[in-house]
């Protein structure tokens, strides 16, 4: 009986060892893609279960995004940066987001949902929607109906998904993932910006993929407003805000049917 | 640093690229106009039959707007005593910040309010500036996205070339 409970003992403290080992593994700190890409990764590493991937456009040098992803580390949001650009020696320029490979995307989730084991919520601004959102329909597409549920959602700042710059007077053309996407999403706009306008315009677009979209207008922002160099003092108070825009924008993201 | 310069290298070339191509107007009849000015006066685009017709729309947290607008300015003194105006729409900011600003700025123009974005919608605007050139029967004859040296030859020629005959 002794024994059995010794045993019994063992199986346990296995199973705890392994556990505290996907729980306490520290996060890598780059990718190595299938293309041969190597993608640093910086990460903010935290003990709840949603890991949040942001893809920036300047290499994570801004201020703002690393403070929020501190601030997210303290409430258990964990943060990897992985420096896309960085990898590709792309300018680093927020247009250079649109040229990020949507495979390389998808084999990044895939990576983030393998080793962290948390559920996965996609962050990007501007030009990086697209990407991104192709990125993340590749890698739904891969994945049983089960695995599906470990990608969360996604927060857009200020998303730009015209297929090309529309032209003044001419209805825009979306960008084909808008009614493709099937996901949770979240979208920050700033009041300062044409685009905010046309965002009710371009949640009906994305509702016909089935997709419902929260969103929010930033009163007294433009874009990028949290990278200007040329920020305003209300766009300064606003990126201050950044970290409880997300973790706001984060409770809002329920599963789709 | 040498990707930032590329960086802004690329910025700049692209900017100046879009910045002075005036583009045949592709949107069909002409939308509707019809907002105050910052006097209370109604302004409709009919009001200016018989006029070539500067619309654009800006805005005051715009950069490039607001390097335009002295431009503007010289372009309408260059226009004076022909049949040219300019109608300046402002794109959802109070009365008030636009009230210190065209102060500031020592605007002649007629500004426009579209306080609810009415004209963004129906002159489907998706990048400030955007500026449309209108010949006297009404009709939209270019487009221009972007900010614009308006007093340069090539724009004053097109402009003049709108006007009645």
């Amino acid at each position: 009986m002794a024994k059995r409970g010794l045993s019994l003992a063992g199986v346990w403290l296995v199973l705890l060892m392994m556990w505290l080992g996907v729980a306490c593994a520290a996060p890598p700190t780059s990718l190595t893609l299938a293309t041969g890409t190597e993608v640093p990764l910086r990460t903010y590493p935290a003990q709840g279960d949603t890991l949040l991937l942001w893809f920036v456009c300047d290499e994570g040098h801004s201020a703002n995004e690393a403070r929020t992803a501190r601030e997210l580390a303290l409430n258990s949001y964990e943060t990897w940066f992985p420096e896309m650009l960085d990898a590709h020696f792309l300018p680093i320029l927020p247009s250079s987001l649109e040229q990020l490979p949507p495979e390389e995307i998808k084999e990044i989730i895939s990576h983030a949902v393998r080793l962290s084991g948390k559920k996965i919520v996609l962050i990007t601004s501007g030009h990086g929607a697209i990407p991104i959102l192709r990125g993340a329909k590749a890698w739904q597409d891969e994945s049983s109906q089960q695995d599906k549920a470990a990608l969360a959602g996604a927060v857009l700042f200020y998303p730009d998904l015209y297929s090309v710059v529309p032209a003044p007077g001419v209805e825009a053309q979306y960008h084909p993932i808008v009614v493709q996407t099937h996901l949770p999403l979240f979208i920050y706009q700033g009041q300062l910006s044409p685009g905010r306008w046309w965002l009710e315009h371009l949640k009906v677009q994305f509702a016909r993929g089935g997709t419902k979209v929260q969103s929010k207008v930033l009163p007294k922002v433009r874009s990028h407003f949290y990278v200007r160099q040329d920020a305003t003092a209300e766009e300064n108070a606003m990126a201050e805000k950044l970290p409880e825009l997300v973790q706001d924008a984060l409770k809002t993201l329920e599963p789709l049917p | 640093m040498n990707k930032l310069l590329l960086g802004l290298c690329c910025l700049f070339l692209f900017s100046s690229a879009h910045a002075h191509e005036l583009k045949p107007w592709k949107g069909g009849a002409t939308p509707p106009l019809a907002l105050k000015d910052l006097n209370g006066k109604s302004h409709k685009l009919e009001d200016y039959r018989g006029k070539a017709v500067m619309v654009q729309f800006w805005a005051t947290w715009c950069p490039p707007c607001l390097k335009e607008m002295p431009a503007m300015q010289r372009l309408e003194k260059k226009m004076a005593g022909k049949h040219f105006a300019i109608l300046a729409v402002n794109m959802g900011e109070t009365e008030k910040d636009v009230r210190e600003f065209a102060s500031k700025m020592k605007i002649n123009f007629t500004v426009l309010m579209d306080e609810e974005g009415k004209g963004v919608g129906d002159w489907k605007v998706f990048v400030a500036p955007s500026t449309f050139l209108l010949d006297p029967q009404g009709n939209v004859r270019y487009t221009l996205q972007g900010g614009a040296e308006w007093d340069e030859a090539e724009y004053v020629k097109t402009i003049s070339e709108l006007l009645p005959k």
